[in-house]
């Protein structure tokens, strides 16, 4: 993970995206094209986004399952979308499976969104919601802390 | 009299704990459909009596995620008002909610190169407390709340009529309803 978070990684990632991202409704901006970086990650050749991981949910849950336990192929800004979409998975059992070593990310943007994703669960997973009571006196992200904090507060 | 917001709506509380603008970029500026930077992104324009702010920041904010956030859940975000943090111009464009009035509210800032979007984060970084806007998920329930009562067609079409919520916005609203007033 410390590849894809250095900053190195970050810009040629950026300058990446810009020049594939299709602009076919937008032609008519003038936009900065800036050469490709040299640190090409893997995962930016493969098209994923937040819309698409909503559909594996929907369509092919194993799929998204499978990015998300492979999580070191998508960088954390993906990761987090990649858990949040997974919540709409209706087997708890996988989602809880799949989510709960994220809440252990080093990445409070990830862990923020492995909150969002087993929320939908924790009524059916003991496992999930013990696993974040336990995490709130030690999660140091408020953001993160303020998520865990909502979802249990409906719960409790 | 008279002000004006233009309100990005967040993405992750947690994006804005960071200090580099690229991590920022990489997650509250990013396209939904690509998963690439958006240098044209989304903004909705409020302009209201002062009083009346704050409750319209709700309202789109309410808007918005009924029409896009998945799993469904009325939750907590942190926006920004960027009015006056860039020098990009805004333009008008029909928004894709399911909602009249966020759609004719909603523009694009049109950012001529990343470097104007990190610059825009910056700003915002750093005036945080004048241009930072909480939604808390009761804020967005209470509003959902009032529309039902009030019959709101365009929410009655997503969560159902009062007392007979369906689809999966309908069922989210409920469950948030029955844990809010357990545990108020």
């Amino acid at each position: 993970m410390a590849r894809v978070n250095s900053a190195a990684s970050i810009e040629g990632y950026l300058s990446a995206r810009m020049l594939a991202r299709p602009r076919l409704r937008r032609v008519e901006t003038p936009v900065e094209t800036p050469a490709i970086g040299a640190s090409l990650e893997p995962q930016v050749l493969e098209d994923l986004s937040e819309e698409k991981f909503v559909r594996f949910a929907e369509q092919d849950p194993a799929r998204l399952v499978e990015l998300i336990r492979s999580n070191s192929l998508l960088r954390p800004a993906l990761l987090t979308f990649a858990a949040e979409a997974a919540g709409r998975i209706a087997n708890t059992a996988l989602v809880v499976g799949a989510l709960l070593p994220l809440l252990g990310h080093a990445d409070p943007v990830v862990r923020e969104g492995a909150v969002y994703g087993l929320e939908p669960h924790l009524e059916a997973s003991l496992e999930a919601r013990e696993a974040l009571r336990s995490m709130v006196a030690r999660e140091p992200s408020p953001g993160v802390k303020a998520a865990v904090n909502d979802a249990l507060a409906i719960l409790d | 009299m008279v002000q004006r917001l233009v309100v990005r709506l967040g993405r992750r509380k947690t994006a804005w704990e960071k200090t580099d603008p690229r991590e920022i970029a990489d997650v509250e500026f990013q396209d939904r459909s690509t998963g690439g930077l958006d240098l044209r992104p989304s903004v909705y324009v409020i302009t209201a009596e002062p009083a009346d702010l704050r409750p319209l920041v709700v309202r789109v904010r309410a808007e918005h995620s009924a029409s896009f956030m998945s799993p469904p859940r009325p939750v907590g975000t942190l926006e920004f008002n960027v009015d006056g943090a860039t020098t990009a111009q805004l333009q008008p464009s029909a928004g894709e909610t399911k909602f009249q009035y966020a759609n004719s509210i909603h523009a694009e800032l049109l950012l001529q190169s990343i470097d104007e979007l990190l610059a825009l984060i910056a700003t915002l970084r750093l005036e945080r407390d004048a241009r930072a806007i909480s939604v808390s998920g009761n804020d967005v329930l209470a509003y959902v709340d009032a529309r039902q009562a009030a019959n709101d067609p365009e929410w009655t079409a997503i969560v159902g009529p009062a007392g007979a919520e369906q689809g999966e916005w309908g069922a989210a609203v409920v469950s948030f309803r029955r844990k809010r007033d357990n545990a108020g």
